[in-house]
């Protein structure tokens, strides 16, 4: 497995540094672990150390399908990871490499044939009160969830998960406006029959009902897939307001590399039931022959920046790397045009 | 004639209520062999009028007429079966479509329910599961195959009909890349053998691969031509939630930024060219 010099998704001593800098530049985020910590103090110092940074940790997790039978398939085979607080993180791969099976493991709808799933460092496998708390604190939407709205409006099928934790009415109501602020849901629509919605506004209804919630981790499974470029960006962007403004983790499988190269900070590569790669955007998507060993193309973007480095290398100009947007692109050519005084 | 004109179409959901109309006076014809990309944000109208076309909504204002025939005139089952087998649709979900619990006896159903000749029906079932590459699938049960197999083996199930024409309603949608990729490359064999496209889509890089492209808006033809055309109006396609693919919407930056480059990237190695080209010789 890939880790780029231990600077990826997984712990090492590197990250402790990055995050003392990074709660210089968030206050709040920093304050509210804090807080956090402090409620909790039978978690070990080392632990604590890195509550600021990691919420979630995959350890070594197996899972096999039709266990026992001739028919018996890996789908998940030895997997470790964490997953930080305050960051977007991608989930790429093939159909089939083991990406669904392994969000279902983390917040306890699969538990792993062996391996583990630390929330905040407590296995949330211990017992019924720990798995409880991981299904309400790890908010899991499905593929094409639209298919799973069943009330008859759609305020009532987001209220239906703040109902669900005991939440008194008024406090219901506040988590709905709450989330359809994160979704760009119109509130006019909250009367209506989900039904009568248009694919790309179920589809947000689905994702608020979960966002209603409030979990600390937001895990979607290809949340944008089947929507229109609006669409897309409307779910993207409500995905990073959310995380920004309660410093979740936002876990985001997705087939779309251009989507990732945009909006994921981290990106976890999967095959065959196996994490082959971790890594911030950078890393992994400068790794283009281990993207190509694996079939998974580039963002189309970043193939062009590749060219054009070497293309203007032989002019001796050095073109910067780690270019996957047409924005980050854009500001790379119009910044050495203008040095070139060519404008 | 074209193989299918379409004349002031106007469809609305709720047929008392014209503000809710969906499909708003809308004409346009599609030539027999051609292939014609249908692209338009969530709710457009796209996937109505590929409904109204086939026949599984009824026309309630203007005129469609497929191969000669009237669709608004069409009465009783036997005409339907007849539209429905020159014009085959192939649908986003996978699993919606396909029927049966063994991959050949599911491609059968259609020729069956056709009355074709048990021996017509297995040269059928043998040649359409050997033009999607899926032959040697033929007695497996489809829901243990991918997404991409699945929608390969559905519209086997159309080819086995022998269409004229086959609309794609979003049929990559659900795809993972490499299931997409396959299912592309086959839609563009289908359009070589000389079977009329019409596909529908959200992803501009297929969109690329038509003869034509037909952008529609809030029920109406916003703009059409051919690729490069479309894609050269960026803000025409901004303005109506719509991006064109990522080379263009760069070359439509520079070009905002006072760079004199074209309005249009045909691929990486001629944008490659065009941007080295503003340094100088």
């Amino acid at each position: 497995m890939k880790k780029y010099k231990n600077k990826g998704v997984s712990d090492k001593p590197s990250v402790a540094k990055e995050t003392a800098l990074e709660s210089d530049a968030k206050p709040s985020v920093a304050k509210e672990t804090a807080l956090e910590s402090d409620a909790k103090p039978s978690v070990a110092k080392e632990t604590a150390l890195e509550s600021d940074e990691c919420i979630i940790r995959a350890q070594s997790l197996y899972y096999e399908y039709s266990a026992g039978t001739p028919f018996s398939k890996k789908a998940v085979d030895g997997v470790s990871f964490s997953i930080k607080r305050n960051r977007i993180t991608g989930i790429i791969g093939h159909t089939g490499s083991g990406k669904s099976t392994l969000l279902q493991m983390l917040n306890g709808l699969l538990v792993p044939m062996s391996g583990d799933v630390l929330l905040d460092s407590e296995s949330i496998f211990r017992d019924k009160k720990t798995l409880r708390q991981a299904r309400f604190r790890v908010g899991l939407v499905f593929q094409y969830p639209e298919y799973q709205l069943f009330e008859e409006t759609v305020r009532k099928d987001i209220s239906f998960g703040p109902a669900n934790l005991g939440l008194s009415e008024e406090e219901t109501e506040k988590r709905v406006s709450f989330a359809c602020g994160f979704t760009g849901l119109d509130e006019q629509l909250l009367d209506k029959s989900p039904f009568d919605l248009s694919g790309g506004q179920k589809r947000r209804v689905a994702i608020a009902g979960i966002i209603a919630m409030k979990p600390d981790v937001l895990i979607l499974d290809e949340p944008a897939s089947g929507l229109d470029s609006a669409g897309r960006r409307v779910v993207f962007d409500g995905l990073v307001n959310y995380k920004n403004s309660t410093g979740a983790a936002v876990v985001v499988v997705s087939h779309s590399m251009e989507d990732m190269a945009k909006y994921a900070d981290e990106v976890i590569v999967m095959a065959q039931g196996r994490m082959i790669a971790s890594g911030s955007v950078n890393e992994v998507f400068s790794d283009r022959k281990m993207l190509t060993e694996n079939s998974l193309e580039a963002p189309v973007i970043s193939i062009f920046a590749d060219e054009l480095r070497d293309r203007l290398a032989a002019r001796g100009i050095d073109f910067p790397k780690g270019i996957y947007t047409v924005e980050a692109a854009l500001s790379a050519i119009t910044a050495l045009l203008g040095k070139e005084g060519m404008h | 004639m074209s193989f299918i004109e379409i004349k002031n179409l106007s469809h609305a959901y709720n047929e008392d209520d014209h503000r809710e109309e969906t499909i708003h006076d809308l004409s346009l014809s599609i030539e027999r062999g051609e292939f014609v990309a249908l692209l338009g944000h969530n709710g457009s109208g796209k996937s109505t009028l590929a409904k109204l076309i086939t026949g599984i909504l009824d026309i309630q204002s203007g005129q469609i007429i497929a191969d000669g025939t009237d669709v608004s005139k069409i009465s009783g089952e036997e005409e339907l079966f007849a539209l429905r087998r020159k014009i085959g649709m192939v649908f986003q979900n996978p699993d919606d479509q396909l029927v049966a619990t063994v991959v050949e006896e599911d491609i059968a159903f259609g020729p069956e329910n056709l009355g074709v000749e048990p021996q017509e029906i297995r040269r059928r079932v043998r040649n359409s599961l050997r033009a999607v590459g899926m032959l040697k699938y033929a007695r497996h049960a489809p829901h243990k195959l991918s997404g991409g197999q699945k929608q390969r083996i559905a519209i086997a199930g159309v080819l086995a009909m022998m269409p004229e024409c086959i609309i794609f309603d979003e049929a990559t949608a659900m795809l993972d890349p490499k299931g997409r990729a396959d299912v592309m490359s086959l839609i563009s064999r289908i359009h070589k053998a000389g079977i009329t496209v019409v596909h529908i889509t959200h992803n501009m890089n297929e969109a690329l691969a038509a003869d034509r492209v037909v952008v529609i808006n809030e029920g109406r033809i916003f703009l059409e031509g051919t690729p490069s055309y479309v894609f050269s109006h960026v803000d025409e396609l901004h303005s109506v939630g719509l991006e064109a693919p990522p080379l263009t919407e760069l070359l439509h930056a520079l070009a905002a930024a006072g760079y004199s480059v074209p309005a249009f990237s045909s691929g990486v190695s001629d944008t490659v060219d065009v941007v080295e080209s503003l340094f100088g010789k």
